[in-house]
């Protein structure tokens, strides 16, 4: 083979490829790759459950206003970090009423988490019974992650690895400035 | 004919490597979902060969699903809706990530072309060598015997032709995704033949006291492994074992000292005991030491250093910083929930009448606090910088109604004397930049912010975004 008849033929093998290398690189990839969260952007998946002392949660109730839902367990090191942090948010939005924390125990017996609250401060419904249920729903995979849902029922971020007051806060407004 | 084979083999393969379509609840069917499902938690391990949390509850997940009629594709769809694509174990067949399944496939068929290729030539050769005369037409090369002249272009078009078929085949086949069995490694090998450790970080996070005992068997094949010694501790912690904790970490140390993550644990049994300065130490060393980012940002996102910073305050500041901290997050509350409402954000927010009543009160006590303790200690910088920032808000909550420019002079009064105490300490600067931004002297504001240059504020103020105070001081610098 004449050394114009290889380059050229190594010519076209190789604009073959490379086109084909261009298409897959400028194809949609997949929507949702690592470092993204599918819940997120989507309506929160709903919640109808009883919580650790016996009363009635449904995610519909906190229309209205935004909702950090919580994934904890008071065995993770990170979840007690970020207890305080929890109790900041919620005691800054207690006498506005426009924010609320719902916990959801991984793997948790209601007695031990009462105890958890009793000591580390606290008052907002926790559930364990059915907990897994949430924990697939919403896509939990390391404990604690938090999932901030606005006011119509939208997951708008996840908090992976713990939350601070101010961070949440700061989404928030983000968030309600993107609404408005 | 060579190429309808070819065809014929790739679909074939490709038609093999599909699912088949299966129903009801036996354990081969639920094993073989799980199988192709990725343990989240775990590093190289399906959903069928692991006992963490995560793959405990998804196979529960299956077996639900299965048990309600589900199809496999149901089944994993319900998994990509919640984790994304992630989840399965097969690459996916779109995007760059196609090319794991195409390339190889392109590769081969490439080569199986280029060798028959050559045998062509080789048995032309050897014909043309018996005597068959070849016809010399320019631009026409000699054929095999008994073939026409072939024109020069054909060489390149078959080449084309053959990475054609061959990306098609390779497309096929990853649309068709083939099966690489759960748990392999790219090599082939299990996860878990160079890492005895996995299965032990399986069951960390849910039964220490099992891994406890897992741990203990991979310490007793090799007893100075830093990382089993560092997790035992971990769950020996956990578990209670303060002093069998303290121990294995103090091991770690002495054996391999630049194992970062056990500096973390130290630290946060430090602080739990109330051994702030301690605490700080291990915080320092791991610093010191090249962390890895995730490690990093686990313990930041634990809090761990702002509880440090917090413990190492003096009890009676301390008492006041709760106050004040508690203050801010309910002025900053307030303002997001007034940019809620529409209001709108910047300096010139206006809060709802009565949103920050008690955040307002909190902040006046906070600041008689800091001066009682500055009564008693008045070089006390933490007190001074606390006071100074506390100062500030009230400024701006109370802009709305009626600003007082005095109010910032008393702030960076207080300020000042906190920078001529701790030249070097950037808290005191970023505090005062910000404040002199504020007040309209954004050259002042300048001048700290070059004194703290790429130097990180302590923890308590790690709310405050340097970045945001620096770009706001070049604008008005900027604007003369």
């Amino acid at each position: 083979m004449s050394a114009t008849r290889v380059r050229t033929t190594a010519l076209g093998v190789g604009a073959v490829l490379a086109a084909f290398v261009l298409l897959l690189w400028l194809a949609p990839d997949d929507p949702d790759r690592e470092g993204t969260v599918a819940v997120v952007g989507r309506a929160a998946p709903a919640i109808d459950a009883t919580d650790t002392e016996g009363r009635p949660v449904r995610l519909a109730d906190y229309r209205g206003q935004w909702l950090l839902v919580n994934f904890f367990a008071t065995w993770c090191v990170p979840c007690r970090a970020e207890h305080p942090e929890l109790v900041a948010f919620r005691e800054a939005h207690r006498d506005a009423g426009d924010a609320s924390v719902l916990s959801v125990a991984y793997d948790e017996e209601p007695a031990v988490i009462a105890e958890f609250f009793r000591t580390n401060g606290g008052d907002w419904p926790t559930i364990a019974e059915g907990a897994d249920r949430y924990v697939l729903e919403y896509g939990v995979v390391k404990l604690p992650e938090s999932f901030l849902i606005d006011p119509d029922g939208t997951v708008v971020h996840k908090f992976a690895g713990g939350v601070r007051a101010a961070e949440v806060d700061a989404v928030i407004e983000r968030a309600a400035r993107g609404r408005t | 004919m060579w190429a309808a084979l070819a065809l014929s083999v790739v679909v074939l393969v490709a038609l093999g490597a599909r699912r088949a379509p299966a129903s009801g609840t036996s354990a081969a069917r639920l094993d073989g979902i799980a199988a192709e499902l990725r343990c989240l938690q775990c590093t190289g391990e399906s959903v069928a060969g692991s006992q963490a949390p995560i793959a405990v509850k998804m196979r529960d997940e299956i077996l639900r699903q299965a048990r309600a009629g589900a199809t496999d594709d149901e089944i994993y769809s319900y998994f990509v809706d919640r984790y994304g694509p992630r989840v399965l174990l097969n690459p996916p067949s779109t995007g760059v990530a196609g090319l794991i399944w195409v390339l190889p496939v392109v590769v081969v068929c490439t080569a199986a072309a280029g060798v028959a290729t050559v045998l062509a030539r080789w048995r032309a050769a050897g014909r043309a060598e018996a005597g068959a005369d070849g016809a010399a037409t320019p631009g026409v090369r000699p054929g095999r015997a008994g073939d026409g002249p072939r024109p020069a272009w054909r060489t390149p078009a078959m080449g084309g032709a053959v990475v054609l078929f061959a990306v098609l085949a390779g497309v096929l086949v990853a649309n068709s995704s083939g099966q690489r069995q759960s748990g392999d490694t790219i090599t082939g090998g299990g996860p878990d033949a160079d890492d005895p450790a996995a299965e032990c970080r399986a069951q960390a996070m849910a039964r220490p006291e099992a891994a406890i005992g897992c741990y203990d068997d991979v310490l007793a094949a090799t007893p100075d492994d830093p990382e089993s010694l560092t997790y035992r501790g971990w769950a020996r912690y956990r578990t209670g074992d303060t002093a069998g904790a303290a121990a294995d970490f103090a091991r770690v140390v002495e054996v391999d000292p630049t194992f970062p993550d056990v500096y973390v644990f130290r630290a946060v049994q430090a602080k739990d005991e109330g051994r702030f300065l301690d605490a700080r130490a291990s915080l320092d060393r791991l610093d010191e030491l090249d962390a890895p980012a995730q490690l990093v940002d686990t313990m930041r996102s634990m809090g761990l250093e702002l509880q440090v910073a917090e413990g190492l305050l003096a009890p009676d500041t301390r008492a006041c910083w709760t106050r004040e901290k508690a203050a801010i997050a309910a002025v900053n509350a307030a303002l997001a929930a007034s940019v809620q409402a529409g209001a709108g954000a910047g300096p010139t927010t206006t809060l709802p009448p009565g949103s920050v009543t008690d955040a307002l009160t909190e902040l006046v006590e906070a600041d008689k606090c800091l001066a009682a303790v500055l009564v008693a200690r008045p070089d006390d910088v933490d007190a001074l910088v606390m006071r100074g920032l506390a100062i500030s808000v009230l400024y701006q909550v109370s802009l709305a109604a009626e600003p007082d420019a005095a109010v910032l002079g008393r702030a960076l009064e207080v300020l000042g004397r906190a920078v001529e105490l701790a030249p070097d300490d950037p808290d005191p600067r970023l505090i005062r930049a910000a404040v002199a931004n504020m007040s309209g002297d954004p050259r002042a504001a300048a001048a700290d912010l070059d004194v703290i240059g790429d130097r990180s504020p302590s923890p308590l103020y790690a709310s405050i975004d340097v970045d945001t105070i620096r770009r706001d001081v070049e604008a008005q610098l900027r604007e003369g």
